[in-house]
C-alpha cells in the first residue's frame, strides 16, 4: 500500500520536503474526466419551480409599459415578476443594478421580467406572452462617447447609490470610479525626456465563456433560513451582500457552493443569487431554479471588460524609462459590478513591471450601454497590453533590442510600484524571466524572419505582473478533522473553480504530516454554515492564503496529537515527531503510535480514554495592506507580485493577413512550485484564454449597441486542436511568507500574451497593430493602409 | 433547450418517413426532416422556427449509403461529415467536408449541410462541379434529377420532399482539384471564402461560398477563367467581376476584404489548375 512506502521512509524524510514539488494527480480529476462531478445544476430537488427571464432587445430604452397578465394565467405559471416588484439596487461595490430592470433598460439582454412555473418549458412558453413597450433612447456606444460633453447619463441617480469607500463615482457623469496615481514629477520628467512615444490602444468587451453557465437555486425554509445553492466563487461575499441588501441576519443565510465549472472571475461577487432569492420569496419560499442559457450567460450576465488606453512614455538615450503619462478608460457597460475595482487594479499595476519614478495615471471605470463587465482572469492588469506595445515602439525609436529594453527597466527589489509601495526581497526575478522567455522563443533568430514568398515569422515579447486585487482584510481558514485510520479531512472556504487548488492544499498539509497526499481528503463543497470563512476564490491568492491557513491548521493538529500521545508514550511532547501516519520519539522512531490510535482520542488497554478527537484550526489574514490615497494613489494594496515574461511566434501571410500562432512561451517566477503539472496546466490554460481574447473573441456591435455575436456560433473561443506549441518554465525566487515559498500563478499567464502577440505580428508586417482582437482582415488593412 | 413540445419520429424506410411527414401535416403539426439537428436546435431556441414534428432521416438505409457502383460514387444524405471526409471516392468532397472540428463533424450530415437553413452549404460545391444526380423522395414518389436543375442558391425541394443520395460519375470525382478556404480567424468559423475547383478536360470548373449570399457556380465566370487569351491576373480580375454579385459585408468581414480574398483565390486557382507555367 502507498502508506507503507511512506512508513519505510520515515527516517530519511524527517528533515526534507517530500511531497512539495511533485505532480500528484488532481483530486477532482477522476470526477471530471468521467463527467460525473456535480456542478450546481446537476442536483435536482423535488418540488423545485423553474424561472425564466425575458430580456431587453434594446441597448438603451425606456420601459413604457409591461403587460404580464396573459403570462400569469398561462399553464403551470406560479408567479410573474417585473422590476417594480423588487425595489432593490444590488452591486458588490456600487449598488446600481436592479434585479429586474426598472423604468429603463441599460443594455441588450438585461432581464426585464421573470416567470416562475412548474416546468422550464412552461416558464419559457409564458415569457412569449409578456408584452413590453419600449421607447428607445440614444445608446452610448463607447467610453469616449460616454465621456463626451452632453452624453446621455446612464445612471442619473448615481449620487444615491450605496458604495464602499474605495470607489469614487462621479455623479452627473458616466464615471463610476476614478483612480489617480501621481508619483514623482511626471510633467517635468516628460518634458526632459530625450525620447517619447505616445499611442492609443484598445480591446472590446467580451465574455469568459465558462463551461458551466451560472446557476442558482434558492428557497426560504419555514424557519426563515434562506438556502441558496449557487455556482459561485465567493459564497461568503454572496452571504454578506444578501444580508446587507435584504436585511437578513447572516446566520439565516446558507450558501451552498459546489465545484464550479470554470470561474475565471465571472462567478465572483453576486450573480444570480439575489434574483433567485426574490423569485423564491414571490412564490412563498418554494425552491426556485434560475439557470442561464448559454446566450444569457454571455450577454445578460457580466463578462470581460473592454478598454481604451492612451499611453505616453518618456525615456533617456540609454533606454531608461523616466516618465509615464497614462489614461485607461475601462468599459464597464451598464453596471459597475466588479468593473470599478478592475479599473482600480489597472491603476495599481499601471506601469507594468518596470521601475518608473515619475508617473501620472488616471484609470476610469465608465458606464456605457454595452453588456456589463466583471472580474475576468487578469483583472485590469490587461493594461500591460498597452504598455508592452508602447515599449516595443520605444525600443525601435531608441534602436535597442526589445528584450534588452525590458531588462534595463525591470522592476527589482528596492524599487517602488506606482503606488509607491517598496518591492521587497521576495520580488521575483524579472530579468531572469525575460532572458528565459527570449531563449525559449528563439529570440537569437531575430524578431522578423522571411521564410518564403510573402510569408514571414514574427517574434514578440512582453513582461507581466500581477498582484491580488482584494480587500486589505481578505482572509482564509482551514479546519482539519480526522478519520479512524488516521487520515485527514481538509475543510476550507476555497472552491474548486478549475485551478486544482485542493490538490495543492492537500500537498501542503501532507508535507507537514510527512504523509501521502492521498491521505488528505478534501471536502469539495463549501457551505457557509460550516466551512471556515474565506474572502473568495479569486485574485490568485487561494493557494497562498488558504495554504498558510492549512499550514497553521496542520501545526495546530500536530501539536494536539503530540500532547495526546505524550502520555501513553511517557515522554515530553517536544520529543515527539509526526511522519508516515505515526507519532513517535524522534530519537527512537520505533517507539510510537499509529495516528489512528490518537486522532480520535487515545484508549488505554484497560478501556480508559484520553484526549478526545483532534481538530486542527488554521487561519490567515493578509498582512499590512492599506487603501490608496485618493489624490496620489499612495498605499500598499499588494499582498505579493508575481512577475514573468511571455513570448509569441507567429507566421503571417502578407498577402491576405492570415496568420498562425506557432508557439507561445512563458517564464514565470512563482517561487516554490507546489505541483508542477498543475502549475503548468494553469499557465497553459491562461495562455490559451489570452490567445482567444486576442484573436477571435470580443463583442461586435451593431450601430445601436446590440451585440451581434452572443451565440457560440459567432463568438469563437479556442478549441482543442487549434492551439500552438506551448512552453512553460518556472523561476524560483521564494516568496518567504508564502506556503513553502509559493506565490500566486492562476491568472498571470494570460497577461503577457496579448502584448507579445501584437508585438510579434507588428514586427512581422512592419506596421503597428494596437487593438485586439487581431484578425487577418485587421492585418491586411494595416499592411494596405501603411502602404498608402 | 427547445421549450415547446414536439413529436419525434425515427422511420426505418423512405415510405415510413414520407408517411410520418404527411401524417404530421394532417394533424396540423409543422413537420421538419431531421438530420444532424444542429441548425434545428439553434433556430428553435431562438424562436425562429417551431417544429411540431421531427422526422429523423439518419436511420433510413438509403440515406446511409456510401458506395461505388456502375461508374458512380454514391453518397447518402445521412452520412456524417466525418464519414464523408474519411472516404476516398471524391477527394475534393472529402476536403470540403473538413469544416469545423471532429466532434461537430460527428453530428453534421451531408444532407443537412446542403439542404439546411444556413447559407454556406460548403459541401454542395464539389457536387455543383460535376454531373451529379440527386435522388429525392417525396409525396409523389422517388425521382432522380440532375443536381444542377434543382440547386439555385439553395436546394429547391418540393413540399414534403427530402434528399436521399447524391451520385457522382467516378471519372469526374477523380479530377485534379483545388480548394481554398479563408475565415475571419477561427478555423471553426463560417467561411469568408471557400473555393472549390476541378480541372476538367474542357477547363477549370469553379464554385464558391462565403463571398456572396449563397453558393454559386457561374458559366460566365468559368468562360473567363478559361480564356487563355487573357493573362492570368487579368483573367482573375475579369472573372471576379463576371459574378455580377455584391460581396457580403457583415460581422465576419467587410465586402472589401472578401473581394480581395476572391481575387487572390481566383488567381491561385488559375495557377494551380490552369496549366499556366
Amino acid at each position: 500500500m502507498r502508506r507503507t512506502g511512506f512508513r519505510g521512509r520515515i527516517i530519511s524524510i524527517v528533515n526534507e520536503p517530500s511531497v512539495i514539488g511533485k505532480s500528484y494527480t488532481r483530486k477532482d480529476g477522476a470526477e471530471k474526466v468521467h463527467g460525473r462531478i456535480r456542478y450546481t445544476d446537476d442536483l435536482q430537488l423535488a418540488g423545485t419551480l423553474h424561472a425564466a427571464l425575458l430580456t431587453s432587445p434594446h441597448a438603451h430604452a425606456e420601459i413604457v409599459s409591461i403587460d404580464t397578465s396573459p403570462a400569469a394565467s398561462a399553464p403551470g405559471v406560479r408567479g410573474v415578476a417585473t422590476g417594480d416588484d423588487f425595489p432593490y439596487l444590488l452591486g458588490i461595490y456600487l449598488g446600481d443594478k436592479p434585479p429586474l430592470a426598472r423604468g429603463r433598460v441599460r443594455q441588450f439582454g438585461e432581464p426585464v421580467a421573470a416567470v416562475i412555473a412548474d416546468t422550464p418549458e412552461q416558464a419559457e412558453a409564458a415569457l412569449s406572452l409578456i408584452r413590453v413597450e419600449y421607447r428607445p433612447l440614444p445608446a452610448v456606444l463607447s467610453v469616449r462617447e460616454a465621456l463626451a460633453p452632453g452624453a446621455p447619463l446612464i445612471h442619473e441617480e448615481m449620487d444615491k447609490y450605496a458604495r464602499i469607500p474605495a470607489i469614487l463615482p462621479e455623479p452627473g457623469s458616466n464615471v463610476a470610479n476614478r483612480t489617480r496615481i501621481l508619483k514623482g514629477d511626471p510633467e517635468g520628467a516628460m518634458a526632459a525626456a530625450a525620447v517619447t512615444v505616445e499611442q492609443e490602444f484598445s480591446f472590446p468587451p467580451g465574455d469568459h465563456v465558462a463551461m458551466e453557465p451560472r446557476a442558482a437555486r434558492a428557497e426560504i425554509r419555514p424557519n426563515g433560513t434562506v438556502v441558496i445553492r449557487s455556482s459561485t466563487q465567493a459564497p461568503f461575499v454572496v452571504r454578506a451582500l444578501m444580508s446587507r441588501f435584504f436585511d437578513l441576519p447572516p446566520g439565516k443565510i446558507e450558501i451552498v457552493a459546489p465545484p464550479v465549472g470554470g470561474g475565471f472571475g465571472g462567478k465572483a461577487g453576486i450573480q444570480l443569487e439575489g434574483l433567485a432569492y426574490l423569485l423564491s420569496r414571490k412564490v412563498g419560499g418554494r425552491p426556485v431554479r434560475l439557470v442561464n442559457s448559454r446566450e444569457q450567460d454571455i450577454v445578460s450576465s457580466p463578462g470581460h471588460i473592454g478598454m481604451e488606453a492612451k499611453v505616453k512614455i518618456g525615456a533617456d538615450r540609454d533606454g531608461r524609462l523616466t516618465a509615464m503619462d497614462l489614461l485607461y478608460l475601462f468599459d464597464s457597460g451598464s453596471s459597475a459590478d466588479y468593473a470599478v475595482n478592475v479599473s482600480r487594479a489597472g491603476a495599481i499595476a499601471c506601469t507594468g513591471p518596470y521601475r518608473v519614478d515619475n508617473v501620472r495615471a488616471e484609470s476610469l471605470c465608465v458606464y456605457t450601454n454595452h453588456p456589463f463587465a466583471t472580474a475576468y482572469r487578469g483583472f485590469g492588469h490587461e493594461v500591460i497590453f498597452a504598455i508592452e506595445r508602447a515599449l516595443d515602439r520605444l525600443a525601435d525609436q531608441l534602436e535597442i533590442d526589445p528584450v534588452e529594453l525590458r531588462i534595463i527597466n525591470a522592476i527589482r527589489p528596492g524599487d517602488t510600484s506606482p503606488t509607491r509601495s517598496r518591492m521587497d526581497p521576495n520580488t521575483g526575478d524579472l530579468p531572469g524571466c525575460l532572458g528565459q522567455a527570449a531563449e525559449m522563443i528563439g529570440w537569437e533568430k531575430g524578431s522578423r524572419e522571411e521564410i518564403g514568398p510573402g510569408r514571414v515569422r514574427g517574434r514578440g515579447i512582453s513582461s507581466f505582473w500581477k498582484a491580488p486585487a482584494m480587500p486589505p482584510n481578505a482572509d482564509a481558514g482551514v479546519i482539519l478533522t480526522f478519520n479512524e485510520d488516521g487520515s485527514i479531512n481538509l475543510n476550507s472556504g476555497i472552491l474548486e473553480i478549475g485551478n486544482g487548488t485542493y490538490t495543492g492544499l492537500a500537498q501542503i498539509v501532507a508535507e507537514r504530516f510527512r504523509d501521502d497526499p492521498d491521505r488528505v481528503h478534501v471536502n469539495f463543497e463549501v457551505r457557509t454554515v460550516h466551512s471556515p470563512h474565506d474572502w473568495a476564490t479569486a485574485a490568485s491568492r487561494s493557494l497562498f492564503m488558504a495554504g498558510r491557513a492549512a499550514l497553521a491548521a496542520a501545526d495546530d493538529a500536530i501539536a494536539r496529537i503530540k500532547k495526546i500521545a505524550a502520555a501513553p508514550l511517557r515522554c515530553p511532547e517536544e520529543d515527539l515527531d509526526v511522519a508516515g501516519g505515526r507519532v513517535f520519539l524522534r530519537d527512537d522512531p520505533e517507539r510510537g503510535l499509529d495516528l489512528a490510535e490518537v486522532v480520535l482520542g487515545y484508549q488505554y488497554p484497560d478501556g480508559q480514554s484520553i484526549g478526545g478527537q483532534v481538530i486542527g484550526r488554521g487561519s490567515y489574514i493578509s498582512r499590512g495592506l492599506t487603501g490608496l490615497d485618493p489624490e496620489t494613489g499612495e498605499g500598499h494594496p499588494a499582498l505579493e507580485w508575481t512577475l514573468g515574461a511571455e513570448a509569441v511566434e507567429v507566421e503571417v501571410d502578407l498577402n491576405d493577413g492570415t496568420f498562425e500562432v506557432i508557439r507561445a512561451v512563458c517564464a514565470m517566477d512563482v517561487g516554490r512550485v507546489i505541483n508542477p503539472r498543475l502549475a503548468r496546466g494553469n499557465v497553459v490554460g491562461a495562455m490559451e484564454m489570452a490567445l482567444g481574447f486576442s484573436t477571435t473573441e470580443g463583442f461586435v456591435f451593431d450601430d445601436r449597441g446590440r451585440p451581434l455575436n452572443y451565440l457560440l456560433r459567432d463568438f469563437k473561443i479556442p478549441r482543442y486542436g487549434e492551439h500552438p506549441r506551448y512552453g512553460v518554465e518556472f523561476l524560483n525566487t521564494p516568496q518567504k511568507d508564502g506556503p513553502y515559498g509559493a506565490r500566486g500563478l492562476g491568472e498571470q499567464g494570460i497577461l503577457g500574451i496579448p502584448g507579445a502577440l501584437a508585438n510579434a505580428v507588428s514586427r512581422a508586417i512592419g506596421r503597428p497593430i494596437d487593438s485586439l482582437p487581431i484578425t487577418p482582415e485587421k492585418i491586411w488593412q494595416a499592411i494596405r493602409g501603411g502602404g498608402q | 433547450m427547445i421549450a415547446h413540445n414536439l413529436v419525434y419520429h425515427r422511420p426505418e424506410t423512405i415510405g415510413e418517413a414520407l408517411g410520418a411527414f404527411a401524417g404530421a401535416e394532417a394533424e396540423g403539426l409543422k413537420p421538419y426532416y431531421l438530420a444532424g439537428g444542429t441548425e434545428i436546435t439553434t433556430f428553435s431556441r431562438r424562436g425562429l422556427i417551431t417544429p411540431g414534428a421531427l422526422i429523423d432521416l439518419k436511420t433510413i438505409p438509403e440515406c446511409r449509403v456510401l458506395t461505388r457502383r456502375e461508374g458512380s460514387a454514391v453518397f447518402g444524405a445521412g452520412l456524417t461529415l466525418n464519414e464523408v471526409g474519411e472516404c476516398p471516392f471524391f477527394p475534393l468532397l472529402s476536403e470540403a467536408a473538413g469544416i469545423v472540428d471532429h466532434t461537430v463533424r460527428n453530428r453534421l450530415t451531408l444532407g443537412g449541410n446542403i439542404a439546411g437553413m444556413l447559407p454556406y452549404r460548403e459541401t454542395v460545391l464539389p457536387f455543383l462541379l460535376t454531373d451529379t444526380a440527386a435522388r429525392l423522395a417525396g409525396p409523389g414518389g422517388e425521382r432522380e434529377v440532375p443536381l444542377a436543375d434543382i440547386f439555385s442558391r439553395r436546394l429547391k425541394l418540393k413540399p414534403g420532399e427530402f434528399l436521399v443520395q447524391l451520385r457522382v460519375p467516378e471519372a469526374e470525382a477523380g479530377l485534379p482539384w483545388f480548394r481554398r478556404r479563408r475565415v475571419k480567424q477561427s478555423r471553426l468559423d463560417y467561411p469568408l471564402l471557400t473555393i472549390c475547383a476541378l480541372a476538367a478536360r474542357d477547363g477549370i470548373r469553379l464554385a464558391l461560398s462565403g463571398v456572396f449570399d449563397s453558393p454559386v457556380r457561374s458559366p460566365e465566370v468559368e468562360a473567363v477563367l478559361n480564356d487563355r487569351s487573357l493573362e492570368p491576373a487579368r483573367r482573375a480580375e475579369t472573372a471576379a467581376a463576371a459574378f455580377g454579385l455584391r460581396a457580403r459585408d457583415d460581422q465576419r468581414g467587410s465586402a472589401q476584404y472578401r473581394e480581395m480574398l476572391l481575387l487572390r483565390g481566383l488567381e491561385e486557382t488559375i495557377r494551380e489548375l490552369g496549366g499556366e507555367g
